[in-house]
């Protein structure tokens, strides 16, 4: 039960804080608004156009890739952690395992899955 | 701690959800997402599973992880197609898709 | 830990990784024939390290790989599939001009590999490993033609219906790691003989049965079979009717008689009315069919559903009958979609007219496929009827005298559907006058499928003895 309560303490502090620091700010700060203020920040530059475009079909293949070789990795992480205890035998299936891995990395190579437009 | 059955009543939701919106939607990619909430729904069984039948032995939490590989690869053969179907389409409505009898 | 016995897939492994490479680099004119010669020969080179490696029977890593009678067979079987299906591809390929020839062979190798682990898995892990492997090859393979409306939807269609039943089969498996605390099939045998037949285990198997009725193609859960037969290019319909569909019934046996062995009553219960729809609807939809791809399908499912008789009787008899049958129609429906894609490659419709006149235009093919479609009937001599003798012998021992009636009747219907064909071949006046020209490999395919067949009809004594041996408890 106690973990309930610190767990709503927790909930209020995070709820009230940025709302009192966002009050705060709105009652201090001198009222000017103006049309520039209102555009999407884009790092300084000059937003032009829609955000909703179509994309070229590279960036989709782009993201297929990178999902599968991504999500691949989660393999090395148990490997990790108890490397030293398999020895010889696990780093060499994990090399083959990695080798596996960096042909299909030299097939989308190839195939100029990775060349951005 | 949390009981094991919570576990299971959240993940029977999300399986029963999963099954129903693969059902019933006509959108392929929402197809999509309610297969992976299914393979959602079994890896929490795995993991809860793991942590309270067998605390001792990382099985199920073995099996989640390469379900998760398998259902990433999945996603992406997956998406590939609807692309393909999506250009021809232009959209990945899939009861639009209905050129063979069936 | 010894590798020694599962060389021949380190083999095959090595032939999809060198051949991967082969796609990329190798930019020639012939890049389609030199791929076909490299699986051809990585596929050779599996089998021939099967033969020489020393028998191995056992379990390997800790129980997650079964080397038995039956893995061994299958191991052989698949690999043999996929030298058929190379040799079919590649003029069909170069007749539709497919834009990646190359990857096709990749991805059917990958295919074959995952069918050759499902059938040697003795762990829910593999199982569904080796599954998935073959199914996302699948998926890819029904889509392979970019440009052809068909095979994408042939591919969507697939792909969903293929991933949601693998969903619900991994959340039984899930269910079944729960009551058990195992995921080793030896292990979970052992804890279900103790604990009896609970409610939950028996919802468990239902969702196991569904899972895996999915990608037999078994009755209610067929939906996407004849559309996937229909739109995927023919070589991979031929693979689909063959391939996946044996592997997944090794994966059925192995669950099943391996893993749930104490709950045989209640899932050969299951089975004998999974087979009773699945071949009386597969047989009587397939009697309206203009398209042969599509009522070959439906065949398929009817086949499936005489493969279900084995199950249903529950013994190692019909097990050994199961594996006697898939021997013979994987090879005579190899031998039916060789013909069909000969002459899919140059009449390029797949309808049941296209047949018109075939005896004038090829008089060998049209004989051979009256051979091969006796073969389905099962008419003596042929490799169909020992399947179905021992189908049928395995249903009446174990009780199930009406099954074995029904699988009797529908025998008999199918002959409905193999005559339209029959008659257009015979009786009907050609279409397209002229000799049909038919590939040099074709021609291969369809001699060594007449062959199998005709020689496991004649002699199937030797074979069953063997099968026998291999299957037989203890």
């Amino acid at each position: 039960m106690v973990n309930f309560v610190d767990l709503t303490v927790f909930l209020a502090i995070g709820i009230l804080l940025p709302a009192a620091m966002m009050g705060a700010g709105a009652l201090l700060r001198p009222q000017r608004p103006g049309k520039v203020k209102l555009e999407p920040y884009e790092c300084g530059e000059i937003p032009v156009g829609d955000a909703r475009i179509r994309y070229h079909i590279r960036y989709y293949i782009f993201a297929l890739v990178f999902v599968v070789f991504d999500v691949e990795t989660v393999f090395l992480y148990p490997w990790a952690v108890i490397w030293k205890s398999l020895g010889l035998f696990g780093f060499v299936e994990m090399m083959i395992f990695l080798g596996i891995l960096v042909i299909g990395l030299i097939y989308a190579w190839k195939k100029r899955v990775l060349e951005w437009i | 701690m949390i009981p094991l059955f919570y576990v299971l009543v959240v993940s029977t939701l999300l399986f029963a959800l999963g099954v129903y919106g693969a059902l019933l939607s006509t959108n392929a990619i929402r197809i999509l997402m309610s297969i992976e909430m299914i393979l959602n729904a079994v890896n929490l069984n795995l993991v809860g599973f793991g942590r309270y039948i067998t605390p001792s032995d990382p099985r199920g939490q073995i099996f989640a992880i390469f379900v998760m590989t398998v259902a990433a690869a999945e996603a992406a053969v997956g998406l590939a197609i609807i692309l393909v179907i999506a250009r021809r389409y232009g959209a990945a409505a899939i009861d639009r898709v209905r050129m063979l009898k069936g | 830990m010894s590798y020694l016995p599962i060389l021949p897939e380190i083999v095959l492994t090595a032939a999809i990784l060198f051949l991967t490479l082969v796609v990329v680099f190798y930019q020639g004119e012939n890049r389609n024939g030199v791929m076909m010669t490299g699986t051809i020969f990585g596929l050779s080179v599996t089998l021939l390290t099967l033969a020489f490696v020393p028998p191995f029977a056992g379990y390997l890593f800790s129980g997650m790989l079964t080397l038995d009678g039956m893995a061994f067979f299958f191991r052989w079987l698949f690999p043999a599939v996929g030298l058929f299906v190379a040799f079919m591809a590649r003029e069909f390929l170069e007749v539709k001009k497919a834009e990646n020839p190359g990857e096709f062979y990749v991805i059917l190798l990958l295919a074959i590999l995952g069918m050759m682990l499902m059938a040697s898995s003795g762990d829910l892990i593999t199982i569904y490993l080796g599954l998935e492997l073959t199914s996302i090859s699948s998926y890819i393979l029904a889509g392979y033609l970019r440009e052809d409306p068909k095979s994408g939807e042939a591919a969507i269609k697939y792909f969903l219906m293929g991933a949601l039943a693998s969903g619900v089969l991994l959340f039984g498996m899930s269910l079944f790691y729960g009551l058990t605390g195992a995921t080793n099939l030896v292990s979970i045998s052992g804890i279900l003989h103790q604990v009896g037949a609970p409610p939950l285990v028996l919802a468990a198997m239902v969702f196991l049965i569904i899972g895996l009725g999915f990608k037999v193609a078994a009755v209610p859960f067929h939906m996407w079979a004849p559309d996937a037969y229909e739109g995927a290019p023919t070589p991979v319909t031929a693979f689909f009717s063959v391939g996946p569909k044996a592997a997944a019934f090794a994966a059925i046996i192995r669950v099943f008689t391996d893993g749930l062995s104490s709950l045989v009553w209640e899932w050969s219960l299951a089975f004998a009315v999974l087979a009773l729809i699945t071949m009386t609807l597969g047989n009587l939809t397939a009697l309206w069919q203009k398209n042969v791809k599509r009522m070959l399908a439906y065949s398929s499912i009817a086949h499936a559903g005489y493969i279900m008789v084995g199950l249903a009787a529950g013994t190692w008899q019909g097990t050994v009958a199961m594996l006697l049958y898939l021997l013979a129609y994987v090879f005579t429906n190899l031998g039916i979609f060789a013909v069909v894609t000969a002459l899919g490659n140059r009449e390029g419709k797949d309808e049941l007219t296209d047949f018109t006149g075939l005896s004038q235009r090829s008089p060998y093919l049209a004989a051979a496929l009256v051979v091969f479609f006796l073969s389905l009937i099962g008419i003596p001599f042929t490799a169909g009827f020992f399947g179905k003798f021992l189908l049928f012998g395995a249903a009446v021992q174990s009780g199930l005298v009406w099954l074995a009636l029904v699988m009797a009747v529908n025998s008999a219907i199918s002959v409905g559907y193999y005559y339209t064909v029959v008659r257009n071949m015979y009786l009907v006046a050609p279409k397209n006058k002229g000799a049909l020209p038919v590939a040099g490999e074709l021609k291969l395919v369809v001699t060594v499928a007449l062959l199998v067949t005709l020689i496991l009809g004649l002699f199937f004594e030797p074979v069953l003895g063997r099968l026998v041996a291999f299957t037989l408890p203890g």
